[in-house]
Order: C-alpha cells, then sequence, then structure tokens
C-alpha cells in the first residue's frame, strides 16, 4: 500500500511544489520593487523601445520561436495564418508588388516587386504589369511571365495540369477581383478584373511566385518538401512540426540577407517560447506572456511593442436573435471595459474603440468609438427588451497569430458582460478551426451553436480589414470568408465606390465611411489592438521593427 | 442475517475472551475509532480535511468576495494586501474568494469519482469473483485492457472526447478507478466465497442474489473501501491536471487546478500567489492520504 499510485502521485506532486517554489524565490528578488508595476498605467502608445538599428555588421545564425502551431507548410499560399508568411511565405517567396516593411516610419503600402511597373487601363479593368528582368529562382529557373501565368493557373484554371483546389481554396480571397489574366511577352503580362478594382496592388502583395520547374518536378503534392521561389532566403531543412532551416539567397535581385542562417521553430505556447528565449534555444520569441515584460526588459533583453494595423474583436451572428438586433451587439461594444483589458495584459495592447486605430486614415472620425459604458449597455439591452441574463456563446481560439491571449481577454469580457446581464460562456477552439469558421460563417450548421467568434484579422488592407463584411462574401452568395453574415447595402455601396476609386487619398475617404457603417451597425464588436511584441536578445542587431505583421528579415544579423 | 455493516470481529474477538476482560466491550466501530485517535497525523489530516470541506460548503457564508468579478487595476496584489489578504489573481479576482470557492469543485472532483468508481468497480469485481469461469474471465481481461495505459494519459483521452467541463472530469476519472477497484473486489470476494458462512447460506437455501447482498458485499466492504479512500488524494490530483490542462472547469468557475494555469504566466510577478492554489491541491491530497493510511490502520483489526 505505501507504493499506491496515489502516494507515488502525491511524491511527484511534492517535488514539482518545492521546483516551482525554488524557481518562485529565484525570480521574486528581482521584482519585488516592481510588483506594483503591472495595475500601473498601461504602456499602450510605448513605441519601438529598443530596436537595434546598429548595421554595421553581418553574418550569425538567428532562431525564432513563432507563435504558430507548426511549421508553415511553404506552398504557394502558405499554412498557419499571418504567422506562416511573415517568417517563411516573405523569405521564400517574392510577390508580384511588394511592401516597403522595411521601414517603421509609416505603414508599408504596395511598391514594385516581381513586378517593376503596373498600369490600369481607362476602363479601370485591366492591369498591364511590366515584370522584374534578370531574376532567378533558388533553383536557376529564370522568372518570367510564363513562371506567373502558371502560379496563377494553379489557383484559377481549373484545366491546367498543376491546378490546385487546397491552393486554389487558400488563395480565394487574393485573386477574388481576377476575371482573366495572360501573358503579352516574356516580361509583361495582362490581368483583367471582374469590375474596377483599385484593390488589385493590395492583392498583388499576396501573390507568391513559386518556381514552376520545382512544381512540375515534384508534384503538387511533394512540391512543399522542395519549396522554391526567387526570396532573400532559401529552405536548407524542413522538418514537420519541428523546424525550418533557412540560408541567404546569395544571388538575390536586391540586397542580400545578412545572416548566415535563419531557424525558425513552431511554439503555440507563450510560456514555452519565453523559456527557450531565456534558456538560450532561440535569440527571439514572439508573444511572450505579457507578465513577463518587465523581468525581460531587467534581463537586458529588447522588448518591441509598436502599434500596427490590426484589431482583435468579437464577431456576431447577425442573423441570429437576439443579436440580429443591433442594439444588442452596441450593448456589448459599450459593455467591454478595454482600459481594463489593457491592464490584464499589462498593457502590451491599446484598446480599440473600432476596427482601425486612432490615426489610421480609415477611421471613421465622425463616429466616438465603442468606450466603456455600462450605464449606456443596459439602457441599449433594454430598449431591445432582451430578457436578462441573456446567455451567449462565444467561441475563441486558444492561441495562433495575432491573438494575443485570448483566454485572459477573454474572461475579462465575461466578467464586463456579467455586470450588465450577460452571461458568456467560452468554447476553446483550435485556431486553424477558427479560420475554418470564418471561412463557412456562423450561420452554417456546425457552427450555429455559437452566437460569436474571436477574431483577428491584419487590417493592413482594404480587404484584409473590410472584405470579410461584403455581402457577396457570404459563402451562401459564393464568396468567401464573410463569417458574420452581415449584409448591408450602405457597406458594399460604398466599398464598391472604394474599389473604384484609383485615387489613394478619395479611397481613404470612402473606406474611412465604410468602417463608420460598419461600426454603427456593430456587426464586429472590437476590443484590442497588438502591438506585435516581440522579445530578442542583445545579440539581434539590425531589425526594424515595422508598422505591420511583416518585416524584413534582410538587415537582422546577430553578433557573436 | 448479518446487518451491511461488516461481521463485528472485534465482538468475534471478545466472544473467544469470554469473562476475560472487566471492560464492557467496545462496538466494532467505537474500537475503530479508539484506533484512529491513536494516530495523530490521522487526526491532524482529518481535522484539516474536514476544514477544507466545511470551507468549500460555507463559502457563500464566508467568502469576501465574489470570486467570478474582478477589478484589473487590482491585478496581481501580493499576499499581505490590505484589502485581499491572500492577493489577486491575473484579472484582479481575490485569491481567498477563489480558494475557498474552488475548493467546492476541487473537492467535488476528488470524491464523487471514487464513489462511481467504488459502486461500479464493487459490481464488476464481486459478479467476476463470484461467477468465475468465463463471466469472470471476461469483465476481468476487459478491466485488464485499461491497465495497458497509465491512468492521465487515460483520463485526457476520455475527457478530451466528452468535451471541457467538470462532468466529463467526473466521468472520466470514475472510469480510471473502476479497473483497479474492480480488481480488488474481485480477489476479495475470492477469498470470502470459500468461507464457512457462505457454505451456511448456501445449504439454507439462500439465493445468489442475497447471497452476494448480504453476505458477500458486507465482508469485502473493508478492504474495497481502505483501497477506495487512498483514491481520493489521486483524484483530486488527477482532476486539478485535468483542469491545468484546459479540459476541467471552465472560466470563470474557479477550480485549483485551472487557478494554477491561469497564474502560471504571473509567476514572474507574483510567485507566491501563483503557488497558492497549487499549495491547496498539495494539502489537500495529503490529507485524504494520511486520513486514508490511519483509517486503513485501524479498521485492519485482524491484522492488528
Amino acid at each position: 500500500m505505501r507504493s499506491s499510485p496515489a502516494f507515488r502521485s502525491l511524491q511527484f506532486l511534492a517535488v514539482a511544489l518545492v521546483a516551482a517554489i525554488a524557481m518562485a524565490c529565484g525570480s521574486s528578488a528581482k521584482n519585488a520593487e516592481t510588483s506594483g508595476g503591472p495595475s500601473a498605467q498601461p504602456r499602450a502608445e510605448s513605441i519601438d523601445t529598443s530596436a537595434e538599428k546598429d548595421t554595421s555588421g553581418k553574418g550569425g545564425t538567428l532562431r525564432i520561436a513563432m507563435s504558430a502551431g507548426n511549421v508553415p507548410i511553404p506552398d504557394q499560399f502558405l499554412t498557419e495564418g499571418g504567422e506562416g508568411k511573415r517568417f517563411v511565405g516573405a523569405n521564400v517567396y517574392d510577390t508580384i508588388l511588394m511592401s516597403d516593411a522595411w521601414q517603421g516610419d509609416h505603414v508599408p503600402v504596395p511598391g514594385p516587386g516581381l513586378a517593376t511597373e503596373w498600369k490600369v487601363s481607362p476602363d479601370k479593368l485591366t492591369w498591364t504589369l511590366k515584370l522584374r528582368q534578370g531574376v532567378k529562382f533558388h533553383d536557376g529557373t529564370p522568372f518570367n511571365a510564363d513562371a506567373v501565368v502558371f502560379a496563377m493557373d494553379r489557383i484559377l484554371n481549373k484545366k491546367a495540369e498543376f491546378y490546385s483546389p487546397d491552393q486554389a481554396s487558400a488563395g480565394a480571397s487574393a485573386y477574388a477581383a481576377v476575371a482573366s489574366y495572360k501573358k503579352v511577352d516574356d516580361f509583361t503580362m495582362e490581368v483583367v478584373t471582374k469590375k474596377p478594382w483599385a484593390f488589385l496592388a493590395f492583392d498583388m502583395v499576396g501573390w507568391n511566385i513559386p518556381s514552376p520547374t520545382a512544381i512540375k518536378q515534384y508534384g503538387n503534392k511533394a512540391y512543399p518538401q522542395h519549396a522554391v521561389g526567387t526570396g532573400p532566403f532559401k529552405i536548407t531543412k524542413y522538418v514537420d512540426g519541428q523546424v525550418m532551416e533557412m540560408v541567404p539567397n546569395q544571388d538575390y535581385w536586391k540586397d542580400k540577407a545578412k545572416l548566415d542562417k535563419l531557424i525558425v521553430f513552431p511554439m503555440p505556447e507563450p510560456a514555452a517560447r519565453l523559456a527557450a528565449l531565456q534558456s538560450g534555444q532561440v535569440d527571439w520569441a514572439e508573444v511572450p506572456p505579457p507578465d513577463s515584460i518587465e523581468q525581460l526588459k531587467s534581463a537586458g533583453y529588447n522588448v518591441l511593442l509598436k502599434q500596427y494595423p490590426h484589431a482583435l474583436y468579437y464577431g456576431f451572428n447577425v442573423n441570429k436573435a437576439p443579436f440580429n438586433d443591433v442594439r444588442v451587439r452596441q450593448a456589448i461594444g459599450y459593455g467591454i471595459d478595454r482600459v481594463g483589458m489593457v491592464s490584464v495584459i499589462s498593457g502590451a495592447g491599446k484598446p480599440a474603440t473600432q476596427l482601425m486605430y486612432e490615426g489610421n486614415a480609415w477611421r471613421d472620425t465622425s463616429f466616438a468609438g465603442y468606450s466603456y459604458d455600462p450605464a449606456k449597455a443596459k439602457q441599449l439591452l433594454a430598449d431591445a427588451g432582451v430578457k436578462l441574463p441573456l446567455k451567449m456563446t462565444v467561441a475563441y481560439p486558444t492561441g495562433g497569430s495575432g491573438n494575443m491571449w485570448p483566454g485572459p481577454m477573454d474572461e475579462k469580457i465575461q466578467q464586463d458582460l456579467k455586470a450588465i446581464g450577460i452571461e458568456v460562456s467560452l468554447a476553446p477552439l483550435e485556431w486553424n478551426t477558427i479560420l475554418t469558421l470564418n471561412r463557412a460563417g456562423l450561420y452554417s450548421p456546425d457552427y450555429q451553436k455559437y452566437d460569436a467568434y474571436f477574431f483577428s484579422p491584419n487590417t493592413q488592407t482594404p480587404i484584409g480589414a473590410f472584405g470579410s463584411f461584403l455581402g457577396e462574401r457570404i459563402p451562401k452568395n459564393g464568396g468567401c470568408c464573410n463569417g458574420t453574415g452581415y449584409d448591408s447595402k450602405d457597406f458594399d455601396g460604398l466599398m464598391t465606390q472604394a474599389a473604384a476609386e484609383f485615387d489613394q487619398p478619395k479611397q481613404d475617404v470612402l473606406l474611412a465611411k465604410a468602417e463608420g457603417v460598419l461600426m454603427r451597425d456593430a456587426a464586429i464588436v472590437p476590443f484590442m489592438h497588438d502591438l506585435n511584441l516581440r522579445v530578442m536578445t542583445n545579440k539581434v542587431r539590425g531589425w526594424v521593427q515595422p508598422q505591420s505583421w511583416h518585416g524584413d528579415m534582410r538587415s537582422v544579423w546577430v553578433k557573436s | 442475517m448479518v446487518a451491511l455493516s461488516p461481521p463485528s470481529p472485534a465482538g468475534a474477538a471478545a466472544a473467544f475472551n469470554p469473562g476475560g476482560d472487566l471492560v464492557a466491550p467496545r462496538s466494532y466501530l467505537g474500537e475503530v475509532r479508539a484506533r484512529f485517535m491513536r494516530k495523530r497525523a490521522g487526526v491532524v489530516a482529518l481535522t484539516g480535511l474536514t476544514a477544507l470541506i466545511l470551507m468549500a460548503a460555507l463559502a457563500p457564508l464566508i467568502a469576501p468576495y465574489d470570486p467570478t468579478i474582478g477589478n484589473a487595476v487590482q491585478r496581481l496584489r501580493p499576499i499581505g494586501d490590505t484589502l485581499h489578504p491572500l492577493g489577486t489573481d491575473e484579472q484582479g479576482r481575490d485569491i481567498l474568494s477563489r480558494l475557498i470557492w474552488g475548493g467546492q469543485l476541487s473537492l467535488l472532483t476528488g470524491f464523487v469519482p471514487v464513489i462511481i468508481a467504488t459502486t461500479i468497480g464493487t459490481a464488476i469485481g464481486a459478479t467476476a469473483g463470484y461467477m468465475r469461469g468465463v463471466v469472470g474471465t471476461v469483465l476481468m481481461r476487459t478491466m485488464d485492457m485499461f491497465y495497458a495505459f497509465p491512468a492521465i494519459m487515460l483520463a485526457i483521452a476520455i475527457s478530451a472526447s466528452l468535451g471541457v467541463g467538470a462532468r466529463s472530469t467526473i466521468i472520466a476519472i470514475s472510469i480510471v478507478f473502476v479497473p483497479s477497484i474492480s480488481r480488488v473486489a474481485e480477489a476479495a470476494t475470492k477469498r470470502v466465497i470459500f468461507l464457512e458462512y457462505i457454505e451456511a447460506a448456501r445449504l439454507s437455501g439462500a439465493n445468489t442474489r442475497t447471497i452476494i447482498f448480504s453476505q458477500v458485499l458486507a465482508n469485502i466492504f473493508n478492504p474495497i473501501f481502505i483501497y477506495a479512500s487512498g483514491l481520493v488524494g489521486l483524484s483530486i490530483v488527477l482532476a486539478s491536471g485535468l483542469s491545468f490542462l484546459g479540459l476541467g472547469s471552465k472560466p470563470p468557475t474557479p477550480e485549483w487546478g485551472f487557478m494554477l494555469n491561469s497564474l502560471r504566466g504571473s509567476i514572474y510577478l507574483q510567485p507566491w500567489v501563483a503557488a497558492l492554489p497549487g499549495l491547496f491541491i498539495f494539502v489537500t491530497s495529503m490529507c485524504c492520504n494520511i486520513v486514508a493510511d490511519s483509517l486503513r490502520d485501524a479498521l485492519d483489526i485482524r491484522d492488528a
């Protein structure tokens, strides 16, 4: 009986507890005087605290702990959401147009990439692209219009030999506007859109071009194991679930990467990323637990925070009672204490009173936004005639790229809404399931049990920010990724005007108006802007924290 | 016939010692109590456990704050704070109140699975032990299959397939415990069915049902009870483990394992506060095990 399982597990527990206490003692000394820190003033305004702009050296091996659940599959469109694109996609592939993500002074905008010039015809439908000459894929294949047509065929041409249904689905949004495309000569392409579509410049930033030779050689299925692009890095090792290694492409067509080697690890757990950083397993960790920020700073790590277009929100099933009543959704908007939530995440975020942050060109300044006003929230619920307590089920991701710390944030909302009479039940789902839900919609039979879902889009492009609310993108209307079922003539009308407006300042005004309509209708209730928290050792040099989800790895080097 | 209380060996001992003592013979339960009281560790642990149970039961009366509502500005206060004696958690909720309320679910997931598993396991074990033959073999070999998996893995698998919530935790842990309890019950049944009083009962015309319920169960109660009481502590640890992994209680309902998990990220700022739920799991589980140990010694009069 002495060695019963109960006793053994107890011994284990005792050992674990002693270990935990020993660990706690180690870290408590340093933080004794800063214990008031987390509840003190939120540091929402923190900007680029210590980016090492040291560009004097080169070389070194950089190891990154990504927030992705797995190594992104390096196909033409990558898995693992934005994380896949920023750490693997952007390094392996170049895109037709490319953003100036190497600077941190403004939100990056589309500029020359694999296309050097682009012109739109007077009827606003035909885009003529001049392609860059002298560019080679990592396997030596020359880049030309055939490679672009081949890449587009994989997504858009069902009769093409290497058409990939998976890739077509992943690329549906980026290619949604394209009606036809053709090669004019080796370095000229023509792309025709279905309707005037000024957003195509943004769309083209998402058009990765893989090597046609590699795809023909390995076939669609085996290609990701041998992925080849024209990008600044080429893949040298890829172990599913564990690691990917890249080395610089020495034949790159502009400034070459300075590193000797880039290694990325998928680590979905914030605590695991932090442990990997502290133990020296990695040099760079994405989103560690927010309560570790103070300790990391005092230990000499570079902690980077910067505003960029990104918002976390609850999207409602706008067809389901009582959430079909705009007043109920607005009540939830006024019922969330965003400033308190910033405290809960130790200041590593900024309250989102609208989808777009203050100062962003697409924010409707004529709408005050959703600040914390429980009295108004209760009044709205009363006006809507809702019987309290109202029960509401919210699906949320347990982790995943750009979602910050969903657990604590959801719990904060749960408390806030309880105070206005709404009882939130939280349903944790895998991030990839949430992405599927977003594509299928809350109104699809599989997801009707949820009244709302937690989502966090990259709002840097018009479609990234607003595409998910277009009526034509409701799946039953044949489109993709309107998860809420929001369908507004006003909103769609403004978006159509914006899409046909090729003058950027005028387009911005129209987009801001559309944002105002969406916010007043409260199809979604935003609550937080991510600040792209990342931590690196002081040996990592040359990184420029961009005002974007995506950055440029070429300038980075590691001091030995 | 003998009632459901155990066949008093103490009484029997007294009977074999006629007139030896001037002291009036104690009842069986009285004897057990006296023996238990002699174990100081057992008494302390029992007092502690009683206090914990009372604390959880009286949570609505004694908890100073609402355990589900916090004040974000007051988050992660240290132990010894004037308003929050045990500090606050990462949402600014009072830790003391959450520990008190959390005891309800934690203790429930400690005791309920053991009670369910004991009932089912005894039924299976006693049937297998009494019937023997094909039925016994099929039942017990089926139980053996569960031994192929480590307890925590099995619990995680069952709990994950049933979905998040305290109910699935209870079901998962019950299933994990059934095989070992049925094994104890089977062994004990096999020991008693050849004893004379069973034969006497059979000769006097009692049918199988009567024999199982009135003779067998009463006589295998002790070993099963002793074994099962030792499982309560393990059950609390398993349930906390499941909660820690996010398979147990749903937020905001407080539960010690879940609290341990959600405070984990704050260990850098308030390590002592973050360790508190673990301390409660540890102490409760320890108390349960010491009480079970002492109880075993007190009940095992025959071996004394």
